[in-house]
């Protein structure tokens, strides 16, 4: 098999759409199930929560060129406003990276976006806004993971009491329901085993691994907490109450729940190890600055125990956002309220020690990182409700290089500035995963041709 | 599993650690990603938790399986409604000359594993029916398609069909209905003396009732002989209680 070097380059993009395994990802927090983008990410989309008397004031989709070596790196390329202000919060890709799911916590509408047909310009495919009813109650669409042909959403909350007993939901790629599954609770574990205090039906993250039928739940609070005022929160101590304190693993096959931990202090993202000798996953916990792993035992048990701290957890930092490396050896963890990025050298997942840690604003939330881990995207957003109040409330989007020993700044955008609203979740695209080759490298190929053509015709 | 089936499998996984050197060679040498190990996928091997017991859990639908127009390996129309019909149907898209260690050959692996476990059983083995599309009408000519079945087959008792389609326009509203991804590679198109058709997909096997809905959808990372073969039993469990009411 003979190749040259640009027909290697493209076997490799080529490979992106494969997703021959679980150990090729660019994100490293995807699903295992998703299409992988092996090398150079071209674009960076930003699910925006608009801001009253900014811009256009409408959350919206933002697309941003971010390989080096197109024309317009660095820059806004695309918007695509929604209509309205829903909460703008999480977002997740299908796993064939069709269409990028975005969910709003407010108005519980879902807005799917064709990402294939033009990954420079995202068009709005569909809207849902019938989740909660479809759903059976499930309020505040915040995760969305790619399973085969189908994302499962995980809910934040209810509307019966809009506190924080909610469930996992499950649509079609291209927005049909399929099912509801609740979390298990104190009233109906539904065959979990309740292994501490707490069953209290709570949810946030959900991340999968198929290699051991499993999946993991974590837990946050209802639409009554994130939906008020951050100030105001913290000095209800009734409100302050009404956090999750569990993780549940389910069978990921049959959809039931195995077992609930306690999670003491509203545990947020998890993230698995690739590699297929690590079972295990990482949570932070926002409330009581500890990170998490929930291992298998030798006996094949899975279990839960605190595992680190996170900065000084007496000053509530509050962990939010982490990001695992492709080689289980590190961990970022961003803490909100000081904006600061945390490296964890985990390489003893049971002894987490913080090797690295670099201010990147006056709040920081989201994390994006490149499978070979060199690059390093951060945005600011939380909550509409909890992000910072006046000069504080620096809302962007940053670009870094990381090269293992320190973050280097290659460009930001300041989105109030720019007037598109507030930064929360970031996913990649690339043309290679649609067989389609990048614009300005066709140009120049074309020219190259071109000039061939002109020195034959002249010989 | 008889020496047959043995051999077939030995051959199946003998041509794709060849093809797992390849893709590991080719990925090595670009110059923008890391090296991603050889890997194969969970279905190759034993399957490393305990399947699901067959009819403990549902399997929820998740859309109509839609009907299209193929051929069958004789060369004769069919339509993949009446194909399907009466029968519990696992539906895979494969090509011909695909060589992804991971794509075609895994499918076609499993499919024929679970086959021979569904005709080792007499309660199931009129139930279920497999079939197989390409993707590659231009090269997977009924007659391809009849020397591939035959290949895989020879002489297994498995209710298997390797279909394939007049073109590609004919194919396309297919791949669309069933939401199945497929990327032709450009360089085969511009190159002048085209020898065979090469595509990047992603690896989906279907599951589908007897009212024609689709239960579940397979990918390389759940795509093993027992779970298949769980799910298959509770599409049939499910199907038999809901005649005895």
């Amino acid at each position: 098999m003979k190749f040259n070097l640009k027909s290697m380059a493209y076997a490799s993009v080529l490979a992106l759409a494969l997703g021959v395994s679980a150990t090729q990802a660019d994100e490293t927090c995807m699903s295992p199930y998703m299409a992988k983008i092996v090398g150079q990410e071209d674009f960076v989309y930003v699910w925006t929560l608009g801001e009253e008397g900014l811009g256009d004031e409408q959350d919206k989709l933002v697309t941003i060129s971010v390989n080096p070596s197109a024309p317009d790196y660095g820059t806004v390329i695309e918007t695509l406003s929604v209509g309205g202000r829903n909460e703008a919060h999480h977002s997740g890709l299908t796993d064939d990276r069709h269409y990028l799911w975005a969910g709003g916590l407010d108005s519980n509408k879902i807005f799917i976006f064709d990402v294939h047909s033009d990954p420079a310009k995202p068009t709005l495919f569909k809207t849902i806004d019938d989740f909660v009813a479809k759903s059976g109650g499930v309020v505040g669409p915040h995760t969305f993971y790619a399973l085969a042909g189908r994302i499962m959403i995980t809910g934040l909350s209810n509307n019966a009491d809009h506190g924080g007993r909610t469930a996992l939901v499950e649509y079609t790629n291209t927005g049909d329901y399929i099912a509801t599954h609740w979390m298990p609770t104190d009233d109906n574990l539904q065959g979990a085993i309740k292994s501490g205090q707490f069953a209290d039906g709570y949810g946030y993250d959900l991340r999968a691994m198929p290699r051991r039928n499993a999946m993991f739940t974590s837990s946050f609070t209802g639409w009554n907490n994130y939906m008020m005022d951050f100030g105001t929160m913290l000095q209800d101590p009734e409100a302050m109450k009404r956090f999750g304190n569990t993780a549940v693993v389910w069978d990921l096959h049959t959809r039931k729940p195995k077992k609930v931990f306690d999670m003491p202090g509203a545990p947020l993202e998890i993230r698995c190890a690739w590699k297929p000798e690590n079972n295990y996953c990482f949570t932070t916990t926002a409330l009581t600055s500890q990170i998490w792993l929930m291992y298998e035992d030798e006996e094949g048990e899975w279990q839960a125990q605190a595992v680190g701290d996170i900065g000084d957890p007496s000053k509530i930092p509050l962990p939010v956002d982490i990001s695992i490396t492709a080689d289980d050896n590190g961990l970022w963890v961003q803490t909100f309220m000081d904006g600061k990025a945390r490296y964890f050298d985990v390489s003893d997942p049971f002894a987490p020690k913080q090797t690295y840690e670099k201010v990147i604003g006056s709040q920081l939330n989201m994390i994006s990182q490149s499978w070979d881990g060199k690059r390093a995207y951060f945005t600011s957003s939380l909550l509409d409700n909890w992000d910072k109040k006046g000069e504080a409330d620096e809302q962007f989007f940053k670009s870094y290089t990381w090269n293992g020993e320190e973050l280097n700044l290659e460009f930001e955008i300041d989105f109030k500035a720019e007037k598109l609203g507030s930064a929360h979740q970031m996913r990649f695209g690339a043309y290679g995963l649609y067989g389609m080759e990048r614009p300005w490298e066709a140009a120049a190929a074309a020219v190259n041709k071109s000039d061939k053509s002109s020195d034959l015709a002249a010989q | 599993m008889s020496k047959l089936s043995e051999q077939r499998k030995r051959v199946l996984l003998a041509l794709v650690l060849l093809m797992s050197s390849l893709i590991h060679n080719v990925d090595a040498s670009s110059e923008s990603s890391p090296t991603p190990e050889a890997y194969l996928a969970p279905g190759w091997g034993k399957l490393s938790f305990d399947a699901p017991l067959a009819g403990s859990y549902n399997l929820p639908a998740i859309g109509q399986a839609e009907d299209g127009a193929v051929l069958k390996s004789n060369g004769d129309p069919a339509r993949l409604h009446k194909l399907m019909d009466g029968k519990v149907t696992v539906l895979s898209f494969v090509y011909r000359t695909c060589d992804d260690v991971n794509g075609c050959p895994l499918s076609t692996m499993v499919l024929y594993t679970l086959g021979n476990r569904i005709a080792e059983d007499p309660a199931l083995k009129d139930r279920m029916r497999m079939l197989t599309v390409s993707f590659d009408p231009e090269f997977d000519t009924p007659d391809v398609m009849a020397e591939y079945g035959e290949s895989i087959l020879g002489d297994a008792d498995i209710d298997w069909e390797f279909l394939t389609t007049n073109s590609e326009t004919e194919l396309a509203p297919i791949l669309k209905d069933y939401q199945q991804s497929v990327v032709k590679d450009r360089r085969q198109e511009e190159s002048v003396e085209k020898e065979r058709n090469r595509f990047s997909h992603i690896l989906r096997v279907y599951l589908i009732d007897e009212q024609k809905q689709i239960r579940n959808i397979y990918s390389l990372s759940f795509l093993h002989p027992d779970i298949l073969v769980n799910d298959v039993k509770t599409l049939v469990m499910e199907a038999d209680a809901a005649s005895a009411d």
